[in-house]
């Protein structure tokens, strides 16, 4: 087992309880600093290689081998369907991906029937409504989802929701839940086959430290 | 959105590309060795039509492959036509029509583009190169080792350093879900979580269903076993006495046992739990993997209904690589040395053009490359000005007839590699003077494989 292993890891909120994870199967991850410049680390004694990227660029990484592991919430998966193999629920960083509106709700006065939804989900969002048959017009936006009913620009959100103090503080309620999500490990094809041990002892100890239930983040 | 004014337009087609001259020779060579190679095993190439009406192929194409076809009307029969996006759904067609002969086995192979729609994230191409092979009319272990062998010596004539083939058994973990009591939806659900070896997501359907603890458990970590020998023997423990369970494991190790004999079981790995997209496989399937490429460079398996869906039933196996990945997991230089072949540039005045002519085919004929042109003014018809104007500076050399200071039996050689300055010789005298000069520097001109005589 001489071979070292890339593994990708996502910056932000996962970031600390992945490292935390990591040390209590065992490994020897560095102290990281979110927000540091260093995005690349060595770990010669656990024969891994760490890479400290953006969620969203996970999948892309792993996908195309530049890294052969990554660690990542489901809602970027939903969101992507990269061609990787799934293999372990971390169970950290759990949250749920929902449907919110305002608490006075009134119908917009618009000619069409379709429903306005902002979302950093785009893919997540049409697919729901679609297999529901409900029309919606999807509005792509980058950060603070909330302030889009209020400000009239869309008649629901769909977002991440954990705590729900952020709806709440926006006069939102939650209607609908689309999806659970928490931290996955994801693993590239081919490395699978062609780095085998490395990946099954990296997933085997994972899997023995991880919680018993999700963990909210 | 709505402004009459157009957007600027892009100019290429989504994942379509060009390939360019140095490209284009080193897929073509790659592509001549691996032909040869399969050549050599027996197998006779097949040159299958790039469309086919729809309602015909689509027999032989899973739901998925269908939604990704280019599809267009044929207008003479108001029929729909589609862009061939499978070659082996292609040769399950025609040899169900009785064309290719009646003699089994059919040993057939073919080089082919093939035609999806490609997510543009995937980062591959919509037009996909391929060089596949199928083994048509027989069942045994010992022609699914054929193709895998045939597989691995394709990787090596490729040069590549260090490959993984990854061998299973659709019929394994077919049975394990069969046993699993899942109801048809639940099972298409469970399926596609396993293909995707989505862990998490087969362990929430199975729980949900109510799936027994010992068979949940076997169905997750099936998933995940993948080795030699060791796997086997793991998957007896779990077939216990189940023939449904056996039998896929017994022709597993049958074929890994003809693998090993003929010296090549050191580049395989056994994966109970793979499955694939296409879902006419119903045997072994196999992939090539290696660690500079992060997808699959080819695969194949045995699909023993597939022509029955056409009309007539036979028992098949067959693979396809796809030539940019093998390409992309090349090194430069392996399986086929570059050999940029510059060309000898033959020059002269129109008066001159006969003797030109007949020399540019002399040599072509002893294998130089030649390019021959004609220049219309005698100040162009110098070395001198060639160099000025950088004209024909990366042939091999050049040779000018009809120049001011030649006899009608002269001409001028000049190794713009080397220096641009003209000596004179006779014209007689050219092919040997090319010879020792040009080679003897190691510019090369030669076609590849032939010797200038």
């Amino acid at each position: 087992m001489s071979e070292t292993i890339t593994i990708a890891l996502s910056k932000g909120k996962l970031l600390a309880p992945t490292l935390s994870l990591f040390r209590r199967a065992g490994f020897h991850p560095p102290e990281v600093e979110d927000e540091g410049r260093r995005l690349v680390f060595a770990c010669p004694q656990d024969g891994q290689t760490l890479l400290i990227i953006r969620p969203s660029d996970v999948p892309a990484y792993v996908e195309y081998g530049a890294a052969d592991v990554g660690i990542v919430g489901k809602d970027v998966l939903l969101e992507q369907s990269p061609d990787v193999y799934e293999l372990l629920d971390l169970r950290i960083g759990a949250c749920k991906i929902a449907v919110a509106m305002p608490k006075s709700s009134t119908m917009a006065n618009r000619l069409s029937s379709k429903v306005r939804i902002a979302t950093k989900y785009p893919n997540i969002a049409e697919r729901y409504f679609n297999q529901r048959g409900v029309p919606v017009e999807i509005i792509k936006l980058y950060g603070s989802i909330e302030l889009a009913p209020m400000t009239g620009l869309s008649d629901r959100i769909v977002d991440l929701v954990s705590s729900g103090r952020t709806l709440k503080a926006h006069d939102l309620i939650e209607t609908e839940c689309i999806a659970w999500s928490s931290a996955r490990l994801i693993v590239n094809r081919a490395s699978l086959k062609t780095k085998h041990a490395r990946i099954a002892q990296l997933v085997a100890r994972l899997k023995k430290v991880r919680p018993i239930r999700p963990i909210m983040s | 959105m709505h402004s009459t004014v157009n957007a600027p337009r892009s100019l290429i087609p989504i994942g379509a590309a060009a390939l360019l001259p140095d490209t284009a020779e080193h897929v073509r060579r790659l592509e001549e060795v691996l032909l040869g190679r399969i050549g050599q095993w027996g197998y006779r190439e097949i040159i299958p039509p790039t469309f086919e009406y729809l309602d015909v192929l689509s027999a032989g194409l899973a739901p998925p492959v269908l939604e990704k076809c280019f599809k267009f009307a044929d207008w003479t029969t108001g029929r729909i036509l589609v862009l061939r996006p499978d070659v082996t759904a292609q040769i399950a067609r025609i040899v169900a029509m009785g064309m290719g002969g009646a003699e089994l086995p059919l040993r057939f192979c073919y080089r082919s583009t093939v035609f999806r729609y490609e997510p543009e994230h995937v980062g591959r191409d919509r037009e996909i190169f391929q060089i596949g092979v199928e083994l048509i009319g027989v069942d045994g272990p010992h022609f699914d080792a054929e193709l895998l062998l045939l597989l691995v010596e394709l990787m090596k004539a490729a040069g590549l350093p260090d490959f993984t083939v990854s061998l299973g058994h659709v019929g394994f973990y077919q049975r394990l879900l069969v046993q699993s009591g899942l109801s048809p939806e639940k099972r298409r659900e469970a399926e596609y979580a396993a293909a995707h070896k989505d862990l998490p997501r087969l362990e929430q359907v199975l729980a949900q269903e109510r799936v027994s603890r010992r068979l949940a458990r076997t169905l997750l970590e099936t998933l995940e076993r993948c080795g030699r020998d060791d796997v086997l023997e793991w998957g007896r423990r779990i077939a216990g006495r189940d023939p449904a369970l056996r039998e896929p494991l017994d022709r597993l190790a049958s074929v890994y046992r003809f693998l090993i004999k003929a010296g090549c079981g050191n580049h395989v790995v056994l994966d109970l739990g793979e499955f694939r997209g296409f879902d006419y496989y119903d045997g072994v399937v196999f992939d090539v993997f290696t660690d500079t490429v992060g997808r699959e460079l080819g695969g194949g398996g045995r699909y023993n209904h597939l022509i029955g869906r056409f009309g007539r039933d036979l028992p098949s196996t067959g693979f396809a690589v796809d030539i940019d990945r093998l390409f992309a997991a090349m090194r430069p230089g392996d399986g086929s040395q570059k050999t940029a072949r510059l060309p000898v540039v033959v020059l002269s005045a129109p008066r001159q053009y006969q003797a030109a002519w007949k020399l540019a085919q002399r040599l072509r004929a002893s294998g130089w490359t030649v390019v021959q042109d004609t220049v219309l003014s005698a100040e162009a018809l110098q070395i001198r000005h060639l160099r000025k104007q950088r004209r024909y500076i990366s042939a091999s050399a050049i040779v000018m007839l009809g120049a001011d200071g030649l006899s009608k039996t002269e001409a001028f050689v000049a190794l713009p590699g080397q220096s641009f300055r003209a000596s004179k010789v006779q014209q007689g005298d050219l092919p040997s003077v090319l010879h020792t000069s040009v080679l003897s520097e190691g510019a090369d001109g030669r076609a590849p494989g032939s010797r200038p005589s």
